[in-house]
């Protein structure tokens, strides 16, 4: 302890100041350590063990889970299926969600228009955003009940249909519904990122649209797209790795079963299922690896691409 | 200076402040394994006869119970605590949603500490408790295995028994289930409400079709027998010789085939009503006179019938009970003893109470309205004329009674909840029609082997 003390005492003041740095950022550290590098390197072991999760310790099996987990892709299995999924509910949530939050972020920000409580829109837009995602999903549950569910009682007193349609009974009315919940919950948080995209164009090249005479779709076009492509780049990004880790909606919404025939179930909910439903927490493991060499693979392929553009 | 120093403090034990709340959720892991020894408690082979010494009174110490179900336990934990007045109980209660309770009790059971001294276990994970090792204690230490079946109903002392055909939980209920069928409905289509007689309609699957077809003829459509296809599942499933896993390979028995062919035909006949069970049209469709006959276990004339009731219907007597095409049982609760636990006396003197003291559990029944499992206990309320049930105009003790030990307890697997489920999830694919009887059976087999296929074989 003393050598250590006078060690201390001979840093110059640039080290000292550097040494508290260290200091107050190392409980993030360790707590991170703890509750997230930890787990991810048990994870990475387990995949190589079954476990039931109870009182019998894990075994070692090599490479066993790995290759149920090939098999299960090779061979089409519920795993292949649930990757399918992941990316179709992402694809039919991230299109009408980015298209949407970029109309009404461009209408928002624009100083020519004169829409009176710009300010409460943007509010009430990103509202949705604060709700628990659950407590939605839940809540569409019951308003797509069969045979008496809200919209059924709805398109029959309409005279729409005659007899009620069982939405989650059918492949895409669920889909459909997941990705709905996700876009009308995330659009806000989108707009108000690429508002504040917008408003960071400089003033100038504006100004230099209107001189040389270009319309509104034109100034859209030419100015304020390519302006906000890094935001784009980083919102894309951003919200695959959080689609890929979809669960909770459809989760609640289809109350763990993935119904109907699995059509969606995403691959978390997948990983659940096999890890926490039917205690086979070896291979929850080894699927848990395989979305993180997915989602990592993504991901690289996403960055390349912003890299490449921006060069 | 002093403000500096002030604010390097402040800072310091600001950030201090951040860490230990961030600890907090760590807990106490300060007692390490090593403080459990295992079972000193040889003394425990005491059996009955030894522990007869002992007054109820003299019993002290400290019990830990843990429970899925506050309205279940905390009135049962009450009743022990009158008659061992010097006993301490710490009921400890989490609801068992997204099996919050069950992890709660692995994690325990693995990690050996807070384990409780009692644990309960609900019909659907029995099994998988009982067959954990080191999880429930043998109970044949404290009383032997043929003097149980002779005094409790016996298929429940064959769920709490594991693979290796040790006794470790036992259930102060029996579940026991039949049709509940609305009254004033058989009346109107049927022109009788007599048990005997409805329950002829339920008597085999050709008759079911045929009591669905006329009760949709004669109601122009309206009507329909069922609510939703997991009453007649339940029905079929209890029914069976075989249960779904068999030396270690799923197994189909025919009356799950039987099952499916009737399904599909109520279905597209129009009677069964395509709700699932447990949600709010469910509930409603209690009240409404359209949906027939229910899925009615011991529990489920108040957890069922009653609660979902209107205050006028309460007690009437407007439902009824006959019986199903074979006994057959739904759910229930067991209780055993942890394997390490420092207090197994006094654990077993709970269940010992909750379960074999008669006179509890008459006073019990009368109180909660639970179907007791005590054979004694049974035979006597079965002649009571005050256990006449308000809501159904018949006394189920005398109802049940009868059919009770018929009920097959060997067919329960520790998987049963799993393939129910993914059986359940491809019967409504398939009666929805959107999938057929082949592909019915594809999806459910591979669901099985995805969920299971590591435990069972699967064809």
């Amino acid at each position: 302890m003393g050598r250590l003390y006078s060690l201390f005492k001979r840093l110059t003041r640039n080290d000292k100041y550097a040494l508290y740095g260290y200091l107050f950022i190392l409980p993030f550290f360790i707590v991170m350590s703890i509750f997230i590098i930890y787990p991810i390197f048990k994870t990475f072991y387990l995949s190589f063990t079954d476990w039931q999760g109870a009182t019998i310790p894990p075994v070692w099996v090599g490479l066993k889970n790995y290759k149920r987990l090939f098999q299960d892709v090779l061979e089409g299995g519920i795993f292949l299926q649930s990757i399918k999924n992941t990316w179709i509910l992402w694809i039919c949530n991230v299109i009408p969600q980015f298209v949407g939050a970029l109309a009404l972020a461009v209408l928002l920000t624009d100083r020519s228009n004169k829409i009176k409580g710009k300010e409460f829109f943007r509010a009430i837009y990103y509202l949705p955003n604060l709700v628990t995602m659950a407590s939605i999903a839940a809540l569409f549950s019951f308003l797509l009940g069969y045979p008496n569910g809200a919209v059924n009682d709805l398109l029959i007193a309409l005279k729409l249909r005659k007899e009620p349609f069982y939405f989650l009974q059918n492949v895409w009315a669920t889909r459909l519904s997941v990705s709905t919940i996700l876009t009308w919950m995330w659009f806000g948080y989108t707009m108000i990122i690429f508002m504040a995209g917008i408003k960071s164009i400089p003033e100038e090249l504006f100004e230099a649209a209107k001189v040389d005479g270009a319309n509104k779709w034109q100034t859209f076009k030419f100015v304020t797209l390519p302006q906000l492509k890094s935001i784009m780049t980083y919102q894309v990004v951003t919200s695959i790795i959080g689609g890929l880790s979809m669960y909770d909606i459809p989760q609640v919404l289809t109350n763990g079963t993935g119904a109907p025939q699995n059509k969606v179930t995403t691959m978390v909910m997948h990983i659940y299922r096999q890890g926490f439903t039917n205690y086979n927490l070896g291979y929850a493991s080894a699927v848990a690896i395989g979305l993180f060499v997915h989602i990592f693979i993504v991901v690289l392929i996403a960055l390349k691409f912003i890299n490449r553009k921006e060069a | 200076m002093n403000s500096k120093f002030l604010k390097r403090a402040a800072s310091l034990a600001l950030s201090g402040l951040m860490i230990t709340s961030l600890m907090a959720g760590c807990g106490n892991k300060t007692d390490p394994g090593a403080t459990n020894p295992p079972a000193t408690n040889a003394p425990e082979a005491t059996t009955d006869a030894g522990n007869q010494a002992k007054k109820p009174e003299d019993f002290t110490g400290k019990l830990v119970i843990g429970h899925f179900n506050n309205d279940e336990s905390s009135p049962l934990v009450e009743e022990f605590k009158k008659k061992y007045p010097n006993v301490e109980v710490d009921l400890q209660v989490t609801a068992d949603t997204n099996g919050a309770y069950q992890t709660l009790i692995t994690t325990a059971l693995r990690s050996g500490q807070d384990v409780p001294d009692v644990f309960a276990a609900e019909s659907a994970f029995v099994k998988r408790f009982v067959n954990l090792p080191d999880a429930y204690e043998d109970l044949s230490k404290f009383m032997s295995t043929d003097e149980l079946k002779s005094k409790l109903v016996p298929y429940t002392v064959e769920i709490g028994t594991d693979n290796n055909g040790v006794v470790r939980a036992l259930s102060h209920q029996a579940t026991a289930a039949a049709v509940g069928y609305k009254r004033e409905m058989a009346k109107k289509y049927f022109e009788t409400d007599d048990p005997k007689e409805i329950g002829k309609l339920f008597s085999s699957a050709d008759e079911i079709v045929k009591t669905g077809k006329k009760l949709v003829e004669s109601s122009g459509g309206k009507a329909k027998l069922f609510p939703g296809m997991a009453e007649l599942m339940r029905m079929y499933l209890g029914a069976r010789e075989q249960g779904w896993v068999v030396d270690g390979k799923l197994t189909i028995d025919d009356k799950v085939k039987e099952f499916v062919k009737i399904a599909k035909e109520l279905r597209d006949i129009g009677a069964e009503g395509a709700l699932e069970a447990w949600t709010p049209q469910w509930s409603a469709a209690v009240e409404d006179d359209i949906h027939f006959a229910y899925a009615i276990p011991t529990w489920g004339i108040p957890w069922i019938i009653d609660v979902n009731q209107s205050e006028a219907n309460k007690g009437t007597g407007n439902w009824g009970l006959a019986e199903a095409p074979a006994p057959y049982t739904w759910g229930g609760t067991w209780f055993g003893i942890y394997s390490k636990s420092q207090n197994k006396e006094l654990a077993w003197e709970f269940i010992k109470f909750i379960t074999l003291d008669e006179d509890q559990s008459v006073a019990w029944a009368k109180k909660s309205g639970d179907f007791i499992s005590n054979r004694a206990a049974i035979e006597k309320l079965s002649k009571d004329p005050e256990m006449i049930s308000k809501t159904v105009n018949q006394n189920p003790y005398e109802f049940f009674g009868p059919m009770i030990t018929g009920i097959n307890g060997k067919i329960i697997t520790e998987f049963d909840d799993q393939i129910t489920n993914a059986f359940q999830n491809a019967m409504l694919s398939y009666l929805a029609g959107n999938i057929n009887e082949d592909q019915m059976w594809a999806q459910f087999k591979d669901q099985v082997r995805s969920d299971l296929g590591e435990q069972i074989t699967v064809e």
